[in-house]
């Protein structure tokens, strides 16, 4: 069993990696960067071991059936209000805590290569470090309170490492950008936690989940709703799902982190975890399972028209969040969780591709790509990899996890489930287009001359390239090692569920062992479905061949077919709008003109108006007293000599 | 003869010396009439030391001349204050040729 303290050092060890490297390493070694990047490997691989700690300690746990205790600290008293400090551990903490780490630990070992020569190395690291122990200090939270510290650490170290390169004004947008929208969804959080805390309920986590202070009705649907809201701005769930392409402007490194292991998983987790309280409400289950569905497939429509290929990424981690949320809204908890951990290998590997992409032509554009199969061969073969696990084909991982979120979606009750259903699978559809389109575009076709080219076309000397040049090569190892790990990963995490559950054991592990695993009392796992999981994989193939007929063979001349669907593919490529509506709309007419407008005209206008009225007040008493002040002391005296015969005078009448 | 006549006439002696140190114009006598002012006080203080005497003072400690003390010290201030007094009245006429006090508003700025 883990001790406490181990917990706690889980936490502790990349944060003091975060300082030493800042407080240190910055300022007095910055002459050698390397080191930083060594402390925070060593860091984070010491994290990742205490979490395997921490899950076998959680498996042991569940199967000895002993819930893993940890004592209450006291954090602040006030009045009757006691917030308590401490660490849980349980399956869910545990598989988020080793998905976090080990996912950061890939990615540290891949920025060594990756950001090797960047003027902000140490920075980077450093920020690095300070995300990954917010994250685990976010999963280890044992009160709402303490929950929400770590969630808006999160936040700012998203913040402070998309807009890492903040010299470049797109950067410095974006960053701000996901800032602002996730700030929104946070308010929901923040008005739940207010809520619990007005009505003077326990704001340790098990209380809250045990129940007991949860209301009835109406109340118990928009708790749960602000807890969503929390969720849906930094899962990046429609509307709030705005954020995450831009998000694109930080280093590829940073996306991988973000898109896998650490920002978006927060909002899954923050619904996985108060889970319970979700169930209370059916309606803010449906809600859930609706904006989840939804979102998936709204998704993954944008991502079949970007020529971004990070873009394209970004769009199907928000379509693959999509599942996430919908799985949990439909009651299916485990394989949430389990599409989250199975994501997180395949996500970071596709990103780490991409950037490895970068790294040989200087773009991100697909449309300037072309022809690197050849060249890049162990990007080529990890990419395809991440794609198809991403898609959802036997046997790779993200089949698997898909699968059992289609299955549980086809077996749930209610107009809510069915209509999820059809949702993924049409997502499902969509996913394997894109992700196969990128996969050609980029890879196959003869090479289309990379950031020069762009730069040549768009007429400009360099903007965002600039310290990029074609270089066709196959990346360092430092960037190809954790690539073929992660690939490991995306071919074989779905196993460690046992998915087909067709014998008691394999390879030592049981049917559904995951499902089971990462569970809550009263919810069900369903078992393997044969002819769904064909009809999935058969929907998925079809996607690949109609991308393969679109974009590698030459018979079928793309204008030709695009030809009628070019409202759709405007439509499409200006993102639904949803920016123009935000940032156009919303925020300039709304925010600039309305509101701020509005108090423009309260400043200039009452404001400065009092303002001026006080001074003029002054102003003007001033000038009728110095009438009085004639300089001559003989009038003073006149004045002193009359008071004080007054006073004398006040006295000797009133004052005996 | 009492305490009163005396304090009657430090009174009398005080307001004329009031009155011309307000209403007169000339330097000089605002200060002559400062001078009576001060002549009033010292009337007075020593009226109190020979009428008033504290219970139980004479007994124990004597005859005490705490009021003549005080107006010798007065006296003493006095003549340095007219000298100063004097001293700017001369440092004014060298200025301004004049000794009227009306003149004399530069302290309004």
């Amino acid at each position: 069993m883990i001790p406490e303290a181990a917990v706690w050092t889980i936490f502790f060890l990349p944060l003091g990696a975060f300082l030493f490297i800042a407080l240190v390493v910055r300022p007095f070694f910055n002459n050698s960067p390397q080191q930083s990047g060594l402390i925070a490997i060593i860091a984070i691989a010491g994290s990742l071991a205490l979490s395997a700690w921490a899950l076998q300690s959680a498996i042991t746990s569940a199967t000895d059936q002993v819930t893993l205790d940890f004592p209450l600290h006291e954090w602040l008293t006030v009045g009757s209000l006691n917030i308590s400090l401490g660490v849980t551990v349980d399956p869910l903490t545990s598989v988020m805590l080793v998905v976090a780490t080990g996912v950061s630990l890939m990615v540290q070992i891949y920025s060594l290569g990756y950001m090797r020569g960047d003027p902000g190395y140490s920075r980077y690291f450093a920020i690095m470090c300070l995300f990954t122990a917010s994250m685990a200090g976010l999963v280890i939270s044992s009160n709402i309170v303490q929950m929400y510290v770590f969630w808006e650490l999160v936040g700012v170290c998203s913040y402070l490492l998309i807009g890492f390169w903040f010299n470049r004004p797109a950067a410095a947008a974006a960053a701000k950008k996901a800032f602002i929208v996730t700030r929104i969804g946070d308010f929901g959080f923040l008005i739940a936690i207010l809520y619990l805390f007005f009505n003077g309920s326990s704001l340790a986590i098990a209380d809250i989940n045990a129940g007991e202070a949860l209301p009835a009705g109406m109340a118990a649907t928009w708790l749960a709703v602000g807890i969503f809201a929390g969720a849906v701005g930094k899962s990046a769930q429609f509307p709030l799902h705005v954020w995450l392409p831009d998000a694109m402007e930080g280093p590829t490194p940073v996306s991988a982190l973000i898109h896998a292991a650490t920002m978006v998983a927060a909002g899954v987790f923050l619904v996985a975890r108060f889970f319970p309280v979700f169930e209370h409400s059916t309606d803010a289950m449906s809600a859930v399972a609706m904006v989840g569905a939804f979102t998936a497939i709204f998704a993954a429509t944008m991502g079949l028209v970007m020529n971004d290929i990070k873009r394209v990424l970004a769009y199907s981690t928000v379509s693959q969040l999509g599942y996430m949320i919908a799985a949990l809204g439909i009651g299916a908890y485990g394989v949430a969780i389990f599409h989250l951990f199975n994501h997180a290998f395949f996500k970071a590997l596709l990103f780490m591709g991409a950037g490895s992409v970068n790294h040989a032509t200087g773009t991100f554009d697909m449309r300037y790509m072309g022809g690197l199969r050849k060249i890049m061969p162990w990007t080529y073969v990890t990419m395809v990899i991440g794609s198809l696990s991403l898609v959802g084909i036997f046997p790779f991982a993200g089949f698997w996890s898909k699968d059992e979120i289609l299955l549980h979606a086809w077996r749930g009750d209610g107009s809510v489930a069915t209509i999820v259903f059809w949702l993924l699978m049409v997502s499902v559809f969509l996913t394997a287009v894109y992700s196969f389109r990128m996969i050609y575009m980029t890879f196959h076709g003869d090479f289309k001359g990379g950031v020069q080219r762009e730069q040549e076309e768009r007429g400009e000397g360099s903007t965002a390239g600039a310290s990029h040049e074609v270089q066709l090569a196959e990346s360092p190892v430092f960037m190809v090692l954790p690539m073929l790990v992660l690939a490991v990963g995306a071919v074989v995490s779905g196993y460690v569920a046992n998915p087909l559950g067709v014998s008691d054991k394999f390879l030592g592990i049981e049917a559904h062992w995951f499902s089971n695993f990462v569970t809550l009392p009263g919810l069900h796992v369903e078992k393997f479905s044969l002819s769904l999981a064909v009809i999935s994989v058969i929907v998925g193939g079809v996607g690949i061949m109609i991308a393969t007929a679109m974009y590698l063979s030459p018979r079928l001349p793309l204008g030709a077919v695009g030809r009628p669907f070019r409202g759709i593919h405007k439509l499409l490529s200006e993102r639904y709008y949803m920016d123009h509506l935000y940032e156009g709309q919303i925020v300039s007419r709304g925010i600039y003109k309305v509101f701020a407008g509005t108090m423009d005209w309260f400043d200039s206008r009452i404001v400065d108006n009092v303002a001026e009225f006080v001074g003029w007040v002054s102003r003007n008493i001033g000038r009728a007293i110095s009438v009085f002040q004639t300089g001559q002391v003989q009038g003073y005296a006149v004045v002193v000599a009359v008071g004080v015969t007054l006073i004398v005078g006040a006295f000797l009448i009133w004052g005996q | 003869m009492g305490l009163e006549h005396f304090l009657v006439l430090s009174a009398i002696l005080f307001c004329i010396g009031l009155y011309g140190a307000l209403a007169r114009r000339n330097v000089i006598t605002v200060l002559m009439s400062i001078e009576l002012m001060f002549n009033a006080v010292n009337i007075a203080l020593v009226a109190f030391a020979k009428y008033v005497v504290p219970v139980g003072v004479e007994e124990q400690l004597g005859r005490m001349l705490t009021g003549q003390v005080f107006a010798i010290f007065v006296i003493t201030v006095a003549a340095a204050e007219i000298a100063l007094g004097l001293g700017i009245v001369i440092a004014l006429y060298r200025n301004r040729e004049t000794v009227d006090v009306s003149e004399a508003s530069i302290m309004r700025r």
